[in-house]
C-alpha cells in the first residue's frame, strides 16, 4: 500500500480529554489524518477507541482538547452539523432503522444533506434519488432483501446496510467503528471493495477502528495505536507490526 | 458464474411473487377504505341522531388521535397531554367566538396555532428525558392545565364550565342539525387524515420514525433530532387544538373534567390499541373506545370487562395493536412471507 500522495491534514485532533467518572478513557490524544488516506485505530478493548470518535463526532463532548476540520475549530459541535460538513460514520454497534425497509434507510440517510427541514415536506417521498439508492443497494448486494425491513436482515446483512449508510451522503471522511466485527468472509470482501473504490476513485478520506488486523492492516496506508487513552504509536503497518510496545500492550506486561 | 446466475432468477421469481401479491394487498387495503367511507357517508340514511351524535364524537377523537400517533406512534415521544391540548383548544376557540373576538373558523384556526406553540413548549422537556420520564413532564403538564381551567373562574367559569355552546355555520348553512355537523365533522377527519398521510409518506415521516426507530444514528445523518422533536409535539397537539374546537360546538358545552387525565389516558390506550406508528391505528383504536361501547350498550358493565382483558390481550400478543393483528395475518396466511431470520 502506497502512503497518501499529500500531507495537508484535514482533521486535526489536539489533547482530547474525556473521563467517565474515575475512568480516564482518552487522557490527551493528539494526531492528524491526511487528506485521501486510510487512518487504522487500534489498540487493546478498553483503550479508549470508540470515546475517541464519539468525541470528534459530537456524541460526547470532550472534557479538554480541540478538533479542527480543514483548519476550522469544530470542537464539540452536534453530530448533526458534523455530518453536514462532510463527516459521515458508523458506530461499533449497529445502528440502522430498524422499522424501515433498505431503500427507506438509505434515503433517511441522505435526505438532510439534500434538502432542509422546510423543504423536505414538499419533496417527493424519494427525493429524485431511486436510481442512486439502487445502484448502492446493488453495490452493496443487498438487492435480494430490498424489500425488507432492516429488523428482518441477518446481523451481517444490516452491518453492509449500516455501513452504506454512512457512505450515502457522500461524505469527505469516513469514521468506520469496526466495520469488520460480525462479518462473513463474503462480506467482508464487498466491505473492503466498498471501502477502497471511495478512497481511490474518490478521494474519500477514511479512519477506521479495527480488531481484525488482517484487514486492516491491509487497507490501512498508516496505523495509530492506542493504549490507555494514550497514543502508543503511529506508523505503517509493517513498523507497527514489529513494534514490542505493540505487542505488550496486546498481551499485557 | 452459474450459481449467481441462478440465484439472481431466484431474487427475480422471489420479486415478481412479491409484487403480485403487494398488488393484491394494496387493493384490499384501498376496497376496504372505500367501503369505510361510503358507509360513514350513508349512515345518516339508517342511524338515528344518538348514533350520528357517536360518530360525531368518533371522528373527532379520530383527529386527536392521529395526532397523537404522530408523536407518540410515529416519533415515539410518548405524551399523558392529549386531553389538555383538547381542553385547550376547546377553551381557546370558545372564549374567542363568545366574546365575539373572532368567528368560529378563526377561532379554529387560533385554536390550533396556539396549541401548536405551547406543545412546542412542551415539546423542550423531550429533548432530554423519554420513556417514562416524559410520561411524567406531560403528565405533570395535563394537571396544570386543568387546575388553571378550574381556578381562572372569569374565564373558564371554573369546575361548572361553559354553557351553550352554539355550533357554527358554514358557507351559509347551519351546522345544528346533528346531520350536518356529522358531515362536517367527516370532511375535517378526511382533510386531517390526508395531510397527515401525505407528511408520514413525505420525508418528515422518515425524519419521525428515525427519531423513533435510533435518535443517536439520526443525528450522526444530519437529521436535527431537535427540530423533528419540536415539530412532532407541535403538531401532535394542534392536532388535539382543532378536535378541541370541534368537540365544544359538538357537545355544546365544556368543563374541566372533560380533558383530565382521564382523557389523556385514554388517548394513549387507543393509540396503542389501535396500532400505534400506522395510519389506520387511530381510527381503529377511537372506533374500540368510543363507538364499540354504545353499539354494545345492551352488554351493560360486562362490556368493559371484556374490553379490559382485550387490550391485555392485544398488548400481550400484539404490540403494534390491532393493525399488527391484521399484518400478522398478512403475513401468514397471504403473501406466505415468511420472517427471515438467516
Amino acid at each position: 500500500m502506497s502512503v497518501s500522495n499529500t500531507n495537508e491534514p484535514v482533521l486535526e485532533v489536539r489533547n482530547i480529554v474525556k473521563a467517565f467518572g474515575s475512568v480516564q478513557a482518552n487522557r490527551g490524544i493528539s494526531f492528524d489524518v491526511y487528506k485521501g488516506e486510510i487512518l487504522g485505530v487500534i489498540g487493546p478493548n478498553g483503550c479508549g477507541k470508540s470515546t475517541l470518535f464519539n468525541c470528534i463526532l459530537g456524541q460526547l463532548k470532550p472534557d479538554s482538547g480541540t478538533v479542527k476540520l480543514y483548519g476550522q475549530d469544530v470542537t464539540g459541535q452536534p453530530p448533526p452539523k458534523l455530518s453536514k460538513a462532510g463527516l459521515g460514520r458508523t458506530f461499533q454497534l449497529l445502528q440502522v432503522f430498524d422499522s424501515m425497509r433498505v431503500p427507506d434507510n438509505l434515503l433517511t440517510s441522505v435526505q438532510a444533506h439534500v434538502a432542509s427541514v422546510v423543504s423536505s415536506l414538499f419533496r417527493s417521498p424519494d427525493l429524485g434519488m431511486k436510481a442512486q439508492v439502487g445502484t448502492v443497494i446493488e453495490s452493496f448486494r443487498l438487492g435480494h432483501v430490498a424489500r425488507q425491513e432492516a429488523a428482518r436482515l441477518s446481523y451481517g446483512q444490516q452491518k453492509l446496510l449500516d455501513i452504506a449508510m454512512g457512505f450515502m451522503a457522500g461524505p469527505q471522511i469516513v469514521f468506520l467503528d469496526e466495520p469488520a466485527g460480525g462479518v462473513n468472509l463474503s462480506m467482508l470482501a464487498s466491505v473492503k471493495e466498498r471501502i477502497l473504490e471511495l478512497n481511490q476513485n474518490q478521494g474519500v478520506t477514511f479512519a477506521i477502528i479495527e480488531h481484525n488486523m488482517e484487514f486492516i492492516f491491509e487497507i490501512a496506508h498508516r496505523i495509530l495505536v492506542l493504549a490507555d487513552g494514550q497514543v502508543l504509536m503511529t506508523g505503517t503497518a509493517d513498523e507497527v507490526r514489529r513494534d514490542p510496545r505493540v505487542i505488550e500492550a496486546y498481551l499485557g506486561r | 458464474m452459474i450459481r449467481e446466475t441462478k440465484l439472481d432468477q431466484e431474487i427475480q421469481a422471489t420479486r415478481i411473487v412479491e409484487d403480485a401479491n403487494e398488488k393484491i394487498w394494496q387493493r384490499i387495503k384501498f376496497g376496504a377504505i372505500v367501503l369505510m367511507v361510503a358507509a360513514l357517508i350513508i349512515a345518516p340514511q339508517f342511524a338515528g341522531n344518538y348514533l350520528i351524535y357517536v360518530l360525531s364524537l368518533w371522528a373527532i377523537i379520530t383527529i386527536s388521535a392521529q395526532g397523537l400517533n404522530l408523536t407518540m406512534g410515529f416519533a415515539g415521544k410518548v405524551s399523558l397531554a392529549q386531553g389538555a391540548f383538547m381542553g385547550i383548544g376547546a377553551y381557546t376557540s370558545v372564549l374567542l367566538v363568545k366574546n365575539g373576538w373572532a368567528n368560529y373558523w378563526i377561532a379554529m384556526l387560533i385554536a390550533a396555532v396556539f396549541c401548536m406553540m405551547i406543545g412546542a413548549l412542551i415539546g423542550f422537556p423531550a429533548l432530554r428525558v423519554k420513556g417514562h420520564y416524559l410520561a411524567f413532564v406531560t403528565l405533570a403538564f395535563n394537571e396544570l392545565v386543568i387546575l388553571v381551567l378550574r381556578n381562572e373562574e372569569q374565564w373558564t367559569g371554573g369546575p361548572l364550565g361553559i354553557l351553550n355552546i352554539e355550533r357554527p355555520s358554514m358557507f351559509g348553512y347551519s351546522l345544528f342539525q346533528p346531520v350536518r355537523f356529522y358531515y362536517f365533522c367527516l370532511l375535517m377527519l378526511g382533510i386531517v387524515t390526508l395531510a397527515v398521510w401525505y407528511m408520514i409518506h413525505s420525508p418528515w415521516g422518515r425524519a419521525f420514525k428515525a427519531l423513533r426507530d435510533n435518535p443517536n444514528r439520526a443525528e450522526s445523518v444530519g437529521l436535527s433530532t431537535t427540530t423533528y422533536t419540536l415539530l412532532a409535539f407541535a403538531i401532535g397537539s394542534g392536532l388535539a387544538g382543532i378536535a378541541g374546537a370541534m368537540l365544544a360546538p359538538l357537545v355544546e358545552f365544556i368543563d374541566p373534567s372533560s380533558f383530565d387525565l382521564n382523557k389523556s389516558l385514554e388517548f394513549l390506550l387507543m393509540v396503542m390499541v389501535g396500532g400505534r406508528g400506522t395510519m389506520a391505528g387511530p381510527f381503529i383504536g377511537a372506533f374500540f373506545a368510543k363507538v364499540l361501547p354504545e353499539l354494545l350498550r345492551f352488554a351493560n358493565e360486562y362490556y368493559l370487562i371484556v374490553f379490559a382483558v382485550f387490550v391485555m390481550v392485544v398488548i400481550l400478543f400484539f404490540p403494534t395493536g390491532i393493525v399488527g393483528i391484521g399484518s400478522y395475518l398478512k403475513d401468514r396466511f397471504f403473501s406466505g412471507k415468511e420472517k427471515e431470520s438467516g
